[in-house]
C-alpha cells in the first residue's frame, strides 16, 4: 500500500508527459503550414506592389501570379490534410503511413516553391518568399 | 532601452518617400511605404498569434489561404483591366 502511494505521483508525471505532449509532429506541421499560408498571402501582395511600382514587367508578373495561385491551391490542400489528421490523431503523433502521405504532398509543394524563387530572384523580390523556404524546411524536418 | 520595431517602421515610412523624391525615383518611396505596411501587418499578426491550439492554428491557415486566393485573383487581373 505504501509503495503504491509513492507510485501515484510518478505514474501521474509519466501520464502527463507522455499522453499530452506539449509539441507534437502535428503541432510543428500546423505551425509551419500556418506560416506558409501567410507567406503565400504576403508574396501575392508584395508582387502586386512591385508590379504597380513598375519593377516587374507584365509578362513576368503574370507568370509569377499563376505559380503563386498553384502554390496557394496546393498549400491549402496540404492544410486540409493536416486538419483531417488533427481530427484523426488528437495526440498529434502520426503513424508512418500518414507521414509518407504528408511527405508526398510536401515534395510537390517544395518543387513549386523552388520554381517561384527562381522567377523572383531577377526582380529583387526574393524577400517576398524567403520565409517560405524556412517554413517548408520546418515541415521537412518533422516528416524526415 | 528596448527597440520598438513599430517606431523604426514608422520612421522608415516617413523617410523613404523623401529619399525617393531626392533620388528622382518617387516610385521607390511609394513601393517602400507599401512594403512597410505589409511588414507592419505581418508583425501585428505574429504578436497576436500566441497560445493557440493546433486546431485554431490550422483554422487560421485555412483563412489565410482563402485570403491569399482573393489576393492572387487580384494579382492576376492587374494590368489586364
Amino acid at each position: 500500500m505504501r509503495h503504491s502511494r509513492k507510485l501515484i505521483p510518478l505514474i501521474l508525471i509519466v501520464l502527463i508527459t507522455t499522453a499530452c505532449p506539449s509539441s507534437s509532429d502535428l503541432d510543428h506541421m500546423a505551425s509551419a503550414s500556418n506560416e506558409l499560408a501567410h507567406d503565400t498571402l504576403t508574396a501575392n501582395r508584395v508582387v502586386a506592389e512591385f508590379f504597380k511600382a513598375g519593377k516587374i514587367p507584365l509578362e513576368a508578373k503574370d507568370k509569377i501570379a499563376v505559380k503563386l495561385g498553384v502554390i496557394g491551391d496546393k498549400g491549402n490542400k496540404f492544410n486540409e490534410i493536416l486538419i483531417q489528421l488533427d481530427a484523426k490523431y488528437p495526440q498529434g503523433t502520426l503513424p508512418p503511413s500518414d507521414l509518407a502521405f504528408v511527405r508526398q504532398n510536401l515534395s510537390e509543394l517544395r518543387q513549386l516553391y523552388t520554381d517561384i524563387v527562381a522567377d523572383l530572384l531577377p526582380f529583387g523580390a526574393q524577400k517576398a518568399v524567403s520565409d517560405l523556404n524556412k517554413h517548408i524546411s520546418a515541415i521537412e524536418k518533422v516528416v524526415q | 532601452m528596448p527597440i520598438n520595431l513599430f517606431d523604426i517602421l514608422d520612421g522608415l515610412e516617413r523617410a523613404l518617400p523623401i529619399l525617393g523624391g531626392l533620388t528622382g525615383h518617387p516610385e521607390i518611396g511609394t513601393l517602400a511605404g507599401r512594403l512597410l505596411d505589409i511588414a507592419e501587418s505581418e508583425i501585428e499578426r505574429r504578436r497576436a498569434a500566441t497560445g493557440r491550439t493546433r486546431s485554431e492554428v490550422l483554422a487560421d491557415a485555412k483563412a489565410a489561404y482563402a485570403e491569399a486566393k482573393t489576393a492572387n485573383e487580384d494579382l492576376k487581373k492587374l494590368g489586364h483591366e
